[in-house]
């Protein structure tokens, strides 16, 4: 059944079996997926997978439905459970359709569907994949006999109806080539040691995901693959103690995740108003300024409308480090008192979720290496990694990247915990960097944090 | 609670024929909890439903060896759950999902087509073993060879299943949600969640394997979180529990202890002081500290990342790797806990894997093609998230043998340092073995004494290096009783972990805050 189809006829059921409103979401995917191993074998496969969600409202009860490949007799069934439990659960003011007045409409010129990379076939991903591979192996003949490339060529088709009668589709491609180089550490030209009890190799990678064809530059991500590894390669331990610490653009997006966590219309519901602060409220320094751009042509989350349909729109969630606007769907916007701003994701909860799209720092005016030149001696973070789950107070993360000394990068550290007060944090970002590139769908330039405590890796 | 009553063979047969495949799967969801000797059945009928037999699922692997691949597989997955969400004892919002498709496997001599359909007709089917057969691109081919059943477990038997499943779902959420309303006058929010579902699974290979199963999942979870406004103080905790089991669970997991063992937590974090920070000696708690060896060892014995040399632990086999008190187990066979499978994704008989004996590195953990690869026999350990994923090596349940100390003996043996009970998770680098655990309650170890609870801490370490530093052992092992989840390429699957108390010699401890 096609998408539009299929959904017309779930909210139709739900009418049928006694629900007072409806919506249906159907995101078709389509996924070509291949992995090659240097001049040894392919892994590839293919998907077609449609997902439908389905939320039942009765009287400000509600369910939600979920099911991939579900035949309409088990969606029958499904549904009639579903009202079921929604008559014996609690009835919540706020649960609901969108409002249909915030509802979203098709766009042109999103840039966010390229037929190219929808009509690419297995065999053009081999080529490129093999290609990708070649170019690593040719930046540095000593990366390559265990090394592999992926690409994945995505089709997206998603359709939102309801029991109001608003029913749109658009469809989006999204393609992802990524590498998986091996460096063997005997070769000392990287000046890599090898670890007490570690294998005496570096595996590294890098992806790029584009809207299009076009946007996958297998040059640049082969540049990107080297670099990386080269960089992480004849790691010493970090200091120990209290640090100044350089984020780079690729750990500096973990911390404009956090933020935008806190941003959230569920934080502020549960949490009673974010750890941060309030709205209007100085939670970072005044050189800081976060903004969610959904709409921004070719965006890797770009969509002419969210999963409940509404039309999202851009937004400056912290403003000069002042918290000016929170993310929300339908229901945390009629909890909190304001419109949804187009950021609800589906989940399997009936209020649904709220997320980021096109999420990024602002640029500032300094370059990354004045950043770094301030400091004596420091860390330079380049991938955080696991962090402590209760991030009320303190900010507690485990961390990799390079030692500084004297202003510049020495030596590569393998891994650090880095700890400070979560408030003290965000106030003390003493510089952003003018290198923000609109590479991930949350992006962000190189930031100077003042001093942090390490605990090295010895 | 009440005993399943028993359906008979006729009356699934007229359900699923009668009713259609749609009608089958819900009615079969709910009679996979109410009888254990149609369960099995259960998987196969609904294959049938699909217009599948024996025969035809042997056209299919021919028609998937048609370009020359030297080996086949069929899995097809219908699952169906149930989730109920409370804030309190009050039923919040509930949701029903279910999947249904296949994944067609082809393997050549050196290429692997994969291709995942949700068309479970025998024409879908067919395109999309054609599909993968093409993928693959050939090779010296096999034959299919004649399909036969291989010899079960019977790993999760449900002995109890619920007479009302709303009513008798929300009395053990209200019993778990009043013990911990109960237990601290400072806890002011408590939300809890039951969800259950079933997997219908049914794998044919082209070495002439067909296997069936039906495995039955509960999960129960609370969070609760308590505020001291007077302190100034917040804490947050949670449990999750369940594995594959019916109602019987709650007979050796009463609700209410779920219920405290979350406000336990919260409370630990209210009274909590800033971590110390360096190089410290460890003790690892039991059950829960399994952690450890999922991500400092697990992961590194899975064997695709042996074959291709990625792992710290490639070409190490019959080398010591770690202290000689270390003994680690891979074992699928455990019943009804979290990682137990009757048969892998890859109709493999589940096994009791020795990974490392007394220090020695004894063997990785395989799919069937790693295994060929490797030339040895495959472990049951090839699994997925779902029918649209090929299948990997995965851990199921790991776990370490019980040593000589008893856990006051290596308490009592740390002058300072620190005690990590409960682990969130964690994280690895499969070629350094650099790992990171987040422990959710830890407190400091003084003088041989446990004292205080701390906040915020995180636990550095090296894999192999870790395990050379495992000084003393306890004789306390202990099997996760909460629900973990594996994550590795983009796939999720259920696992479960154990460890007796373990004392870490030094380990890097991070999380001090306070300058």
């Amino acid at each position: 059944m096609e998408n539009e189809a299929l959904a017309k006829r779930a909210v139709e059921l739900c009418k049928q079996r006694g629900a007072d409103e409806a919506d249906a979401l159907v995101m078709r995917k389509r996924e070509n997926a291949l992995q090659v191993f240097y001049r040894d074998s392919t892994l590839a496969a293919a998907s077609d997978t449609t997902r439908i969600t389905l939320r039942v409202f009765s009287n400000h009860k509600g369910a939600i439905i979920s099911g991939r490949g579900t035949s309409e007799q088990t969606l029958e069934a499904m549904v009639a459970q579903a009202v079921a439990f929604a008559e014996q659960s609690s009835r919540d003011k706020f649960l609901g359709l969108a409002e249909d007045a915030q509802m979203g409409r098709l766009q042109d010129d999103l840039g966010i569907y390229d037929q190219a990379l929808a009509d690419l076939s297995l065999a053009d991903m081999e080529e490129t994949a093999s290609r990708l591979q070649a170019m690593v192996v040719a930046r540095d003949s000593r990366v390559g006999s265990l090394s592999s490339a992926t690409f994945q060529a995505q089709t997206h088709e998603v359709t939102l109806c309801t029991s109001q009668g608003y029913c749109q589709t658009y469809k989006t491609t999204m393609g992802t080539l990524g590498t998986n180089a091996v460096l063997d550490n005997s070769f000392t030209e990287f000046g890599a040691e090898a670890a007490n009890g570690d294998s005496g190799k570096l595996v590294g990678g890098a992806n790029l995901s584009s809207r299009t064809l076009g946007g996958l530059n297998p040059d640049r991500l082969a540049d990107l693959t080297v670099q990386k590894l080269a960089a992480r390669a004849g790691a010493k331990p970090a200091g120990s103690g209290w640090f100044p610490v350089v984020f780079a653009p690729t750990a500096s997006r973990s911390l404009a995740a956090i933020l935008l966590q806190f941003c959230s219309g569920p934080v502020a519901m549960y949490a009673e108003g974010s750890y941060l602060g309030k709205l209007g409220e100085q939670i970072c320094s005044p050189n800081f300024t976060l903004v969610d751009d959904p709409l921004k042509p070719g965006g890797l989350k770009t969509a002419p409308f969210d999963h409940e349909g509404v039309a999202p729109r851009r937004k400056v969630i912290i403003e000069k480090g002042v918290f000016n606007e929170y993310l929300l769907n339908a229901y945390y916007g009629r909890v909190l008192e304001r419109n949804s701003t187009g950021n609800a994701i589906t989940t399997d909860d009936i209020r649904l979720g709220v997320a980021p799209s096109n999420a990024y720092i602002e640029a500032g005016s300094a370059t990354p290496e004045s950043l770094l030149a301030d400091v004596r001696q420091g860390f330079y973070v380049t991938k955080l990694t696991s962090r402590t789950m209760h991030v009320g107070a303190n900010f507690t993360q485990a961390a990799t990247g390079m030692w500084i000394e004297n202003g510049k990068l020495t030596h590569a550290v393998r891994a650090a915990i880095i700890s400070m007060p979560l408030k003290e944090m965000f106030k003390n970002i003493a510089g952003c960097g003018n290198d923000l590139e609109h590479d991930a769908a949350l992006a962000a330039p190189t930031l100077l944090v003042g001093k942090m405590n390490l605990a090295p890796l010895a | 609670m009440g005993e399943g009553t028993k359906i008979s063979r006729r009356r699934i047969l007229q359900l699923g024929l009668g009713a259609g495949t749609g009608l089958a799967l819900w009615e079969l969801y709910k009679l996979a909890w109410s009888n254990k000797h149609t369960r099995n059945q259960a998987a196969a009928l609904l294959y049938k439903n699909t217009g599948l037999d024996d025969e035809r699922l042997a056209r299919l692997l021919a028609v998937a060896l048609e370009n020359n691949g030297k080996y086949a597989d069929i899995f097809l997955e219908h699952s169906l759950g149930t989730s109920l969400n409370f804030d309190g004892d009050r039923l919040l919002h509930a949701s029903v999902e279910s999947a249904s498709g296949a994944g067609v496997r082809v393997i050549s001599d050196s290429n692997i087509g994969f291709c995942a359909t949700e068309d479970v007709s025998w024409e879908g089917l067919a395109k999309a073993a054609r599909e993968a057969a093409a993928m693959a691109r050939g090779g010296t081919g096999a034959r299919v060879s004649s399909l036969k059943p291989i010899e079960m477990l019977d790993l999760y038997p449900i002995r109890s299943t619920p007479t009302d499943p709303l009513r008798d779902k929300q009395e053990i959420v209200r019993k778990i949600v009043e013990a911990a309303k109960a237990s601290d006058s400072a806890v002011n929010s408590v939300r809890a969640n039951y969800s259950d579902s079933v997997r219908f699974i049914t794998i044919a290979t082209s070495n002439g394997v067909i296997a069936h199963d039906t495995q039955p999942m509960l999960q129960v979870g609370v969070s609760v979180s308590a505020r001291d406004d007077e302190k100034g103080k917040f804490g947050a905790g949670s449990f999750t529990g369940g594995g594959h089991y019916g109602q019987e669970y709650f007979d050796d997991h009463p609700p209410e202890e779920i219920g405290k063992r979350a406000v336990q937590m919260a409370r630990h974090q209210m009274q909590a002081v800033g971590a110390p920070s360096g190089e410290l000696p460890v003790v690892l708690g039991p059950a829960y500290s399994g952690v450890l060896l999922h991500e400092a060892v697990g992961h590194g014995l899975e064997a695709d990342f042996n074959l291709r040399g990625y792992s710290a632990y490639s070409n190490r086999l019959g080398e010591i790797v770690c202290s000689k008190l270390c003994t680690i187990h891979d074992d699928g066979r455990r019943p009804n806990l979290n990682g137990s499978l009757n048969f892998d994704d890859e109709g493999v008989r589940s096994n009791d894997t020795l990974l490392i004996e007394k220090g020695k590195l004894a063997g990785y953990m395989h799919t069937r093609e790693t295994a060929a690869r490797m030339n040895v026999a495959p472990t049951g350990n090839g699994r997925r998230q779902n029918y649209s994923f090929p299948p990997m090596p995965r851990m199921t349940n790991t776990y370490l043998d019980n040593g000589e100390s008893t856990a006051e003996e290596i308490i009592r043996s740390v002058n300072y340092g620190v005690y990590a009970q409960f682990f969130s998770g964690g994280s690895v680098n499969i070629t350094t073995g650099d790992f990171t655990f987040v422990p959710t309650e830890a407190f400091l170890i003084e003088s041989g004494r446990i004292t205080a609870p701390l906040s915020n801490v995180l636990l550095l370490g090296n894999g192999p290096q870790i395990l050379n530093r495992v000084s003393m052992v306890g004789n306390d092992m202990k099997i996760s009783d909460n629900l973990w989840a594996c994550g590795k390429q983009g796939q999720m699957i259920p696992v479960t972990i154990g460890t007796p108390t373990l004392k870490v010699d030094a380990m890097t401890v991070g999380g001090n805050w306070q300058s």
